[in-house]
């Protein structure tokens, strides 16, 4: 009847103190927050690589087009959020890619 | 030879109607019939007889004809367009109802298909009696185009405008996917069942060419996600029966309408197992199960919980006291302390309304250590979906009871139906802790430099958190101001709230002129 004398609870860390519980599935699993790191391009939406515009070793600007990614029925064009030279692409013209996968690296 | 004549014209008009009444209540045929049962499923016509009493069952619209031209639809005929309506009895009371046949066209809506369910949804609306629809559809009958899209916009509609007017049931009994999750949606209680149940917006297929992400059917929209994760369903079934049973029971509890309070049960004291005092742990840092507490207020110890399984750190349910219908909020200590999370305030907020809607008083306990920390929770809008909790109970008319267990703290405080939200009654055991903060973190500012500056830092540090909680960590500071109305021993709290509930029960409140509120939704 009463769950109280289980024993083996978490703790809880709050702003109010530490707290005897338990712990929730949806918790336990929450995402940590995860630092943004400008020259790591990411796709924002799943979708399939179009055209990539750039080579590892070009000098890219601030808004040139680093690649194409058609999702959701559009062409996207993705732009360099800084200006800098590729190091890296992580994606070939015709790939699927999933939401979060890296497509260019920077520096 | 002429009244030969009638005679024989009689015999045979009677004849033809049972035989068109039994084609048409054969549903998809035998073979639909049996695949629909080796999938673990029951009819529609099994299902509303499961749900109502016995024989009570009254049919309207066995003989509509879909309305399909198209695409060689229009030879075909589809038992009463693959959706039975109709109204029946639920222990006497008056419901509507309809069940989606799957074995007819599986189930797909098309325009005398939503014809039927709006105009069994009208009657009661009309009539001002609980309406109960069983979805179980593959979706919209594509050969109709547009006007089966019409039919579920109707629909959809009239679900908006009956809410708060009469209770509004769904039961997933197979696929919902696509627009038809909206009408549950839109409804104030969805039951669902385990491996039968499945909602969705887009399917896995979908999920899969877009977003390349692999899931089945189950794990994407079964029940188990519905109610624990999503928080979409209230009530979780591990098969029909089951199911029917919670929504007898749950209707048990409800007005038929808004213009009615719900029906008085005979009063019966609470179980002897639950006994207050014996529930409440010594170690104040230990948790209960505030639904053992529940149990020790409520008639027969019967505490009906909705959203069982979603945000379980807070609880929602309905129960009775003496015998008068009362939905119960409750914080849970037992999960995540208790805190108010975005789904805890999505839960309280929305189940607060409903009660609101229909003339159900209100009873929360309060056990709130506070808000739940992290990105997540600030990224996800805590902000807008807490506000939620404070709209829902301010704006609430029905008698409010409001009783403070243990913790109460900052906003928490506030939001759980304090003074302040206009509770009616605010009782605070000795156990309650109201303050602003609790100790360790108020002392942490407030003797910041005499802690930073100690000799011995930590020693200082609980000597400080001792020194507050003395000073503020019980009810009568809270008391003295004159936001807790009455201190009373756990013992007497059922007593208290049936004084309560008798004293509110003519309660008026003015409200400023409005056409609506604008709720942080």
């Amino acid at each position: 009847m009463s769950e109280t004398e289980a024993v083996g609870f978490d703790r809880l860390a709050l702003e109010n103190g530490v707290f005897e519980t338990r712990l929730t599935a949806k918790y336990v699993a929450r995402k940590p927050y995860e630092k943004k790191d400008p020259r790591v391009v990411k796709a924002a939406i799943p979708g399939v690589v179009a055209e990539v515009r750039v080579k590892p070793g070009h000098a890219v600007r601030r808004g040139d087009a680093l690649l194409v990614l058609e999702a959701m029925k559009m062409l996207n064009r993705i732009q360099s959020p800084l200006d800098g030279t590729v190091k890296a692409v992580l994606a070939a013209a015709g790939e699927k890619v999933a939401k979060g996968q890296p497509l260019v690296e920077l520096e | 030879m002429r009244r030969e004549g009638d005679v024989m014209n009689f015999v045979q008009r009677i004849w033809e109607f049972f035989s068109r009444k039994s084609t048409a209540a054969q549903g998809g045929g035998d073979k639909a019939i049996l695949k629909q049962k080796a999938s673990g499923k029951m009819t529609a016509r099994e299902r509303i007889a499961a749900l109502l009493d016995p024989g009570s069952f009254h049919e309207y619209d066995l003989f509509v004809e879909h309305a399909g031209k198209d695409f060689g639809m229009a030879d075909k005929e589809l038992a009463a367009d693959g959706v039975i309506t109709g109204s029946g009895l639920i222990e006497g009371r008056p419901v509507c109802v309809y069940a989606q046949d799957f074995t007819v066209a599986g189930g797909s809506l098309g325009f005398m298909h939503a014809r039927k369910i709006t105009k069994v949804m009208d009657h009661a609306l009309k009539m001002g009696v609980p309406i109960i629809g069983i979805n179980d559809s593959g979706g919209a009958r594509i050969q109709e185009g547009v006007n089966s899209l019409a039919g579920y916009g109707e629909i959809f509609y009239r679900n908006t405008l009956a809410s708060g007017v009469v209770p509004q049931i769904s039961v997933i009994l197979g696929p919902c996917a696509g627009g038809a999750v909206y009408s549950p949606a839109l409804t104030d209680f969805v039951f669902v069942v385990d491996k039968i149940s499945r909602m969705f917006i887009t399917g896995p297929e979908v999920v899969k060419t877009v977003v390349g992400e692999e899931i089945s059917m189950e794990e994407l929209g079964g029940a188990r996600v519905q109610v624990e994760t999503a928080g979409n369903a209230h009530f979780f079934a591990r098969d029909e029966r089951e199911c029917f049973g919670q929504i007898r029971k749950l209707v048990s509890f409800l007005p038929d309408s808004n213009r009615r309070k719900a029906a008085v049960a005979a009063p019966k004291a609470p179980k002897a197992a639950y006994k207050i005092e014996a529930l409440i742990p010594k170690d104040s840092k230990i948790p209960f199960d505030v639904r053992d507490i529940v149990r020790a207020l409520v008639d027969d110890s019967d505490f009906f919980e909705v959203q069982e399984h979603f945000a379980p750190n807070a609880v929602t349910g309905f129960g009775r006291i003496e015998g008068e219908t009362v939905g119960v909020v409750g914080n849970q200590a037992l999960y995540l302390a208790g805190v108010l999370d975005i789904d805890a305030s999505d839960k309280i907020a929305r189940f607060v309304r409903f009660c609101d809607a229909f003339g159900i008083p209100l009873v929360t306990l309060v056990d709130i250590p506070g808000y739940l920390p992290g990105s997540d929770q600030e990224h996800g809008g805590v902000i807008r979906h807490g506000a939620k909790v404070l709209y829902a109970y301010s704006e609430a008319s029905v008698p409010k009871i409001t009783v403070i267990l243990r913790k109460a703290y900052g906003g928490g405080y506030i939001a759980m139906c304090s003074h302040h939200l206009r509770a009616d009654f605010v009782f605070a055991w000795p156990t309650a802790e109201i303050a602003v903060m609790g100790p360790e973190g108020a002392a942490n500012i407030i003797f910041r430099n005499e802690i930073m500056g100690a000799d011995d830092p930590e020693e200082m540090r609980r000597v400080k958190i001792k020194e507050y909680t003395d000073k503020f960590a019980n009810p009568y500071v809270a008391a003295a101001a004159g936001y807790v109305d009455a201190v009373i021993p756990p013992g007497e709290t059922r007593a208290s709230i049936a004084h309560a509930l008798k004293v509110t029960r003519d309660k008026e409140e003015a409200r400023p002129a409005r056409k609506h509120g604008v709720p942080p939704f």
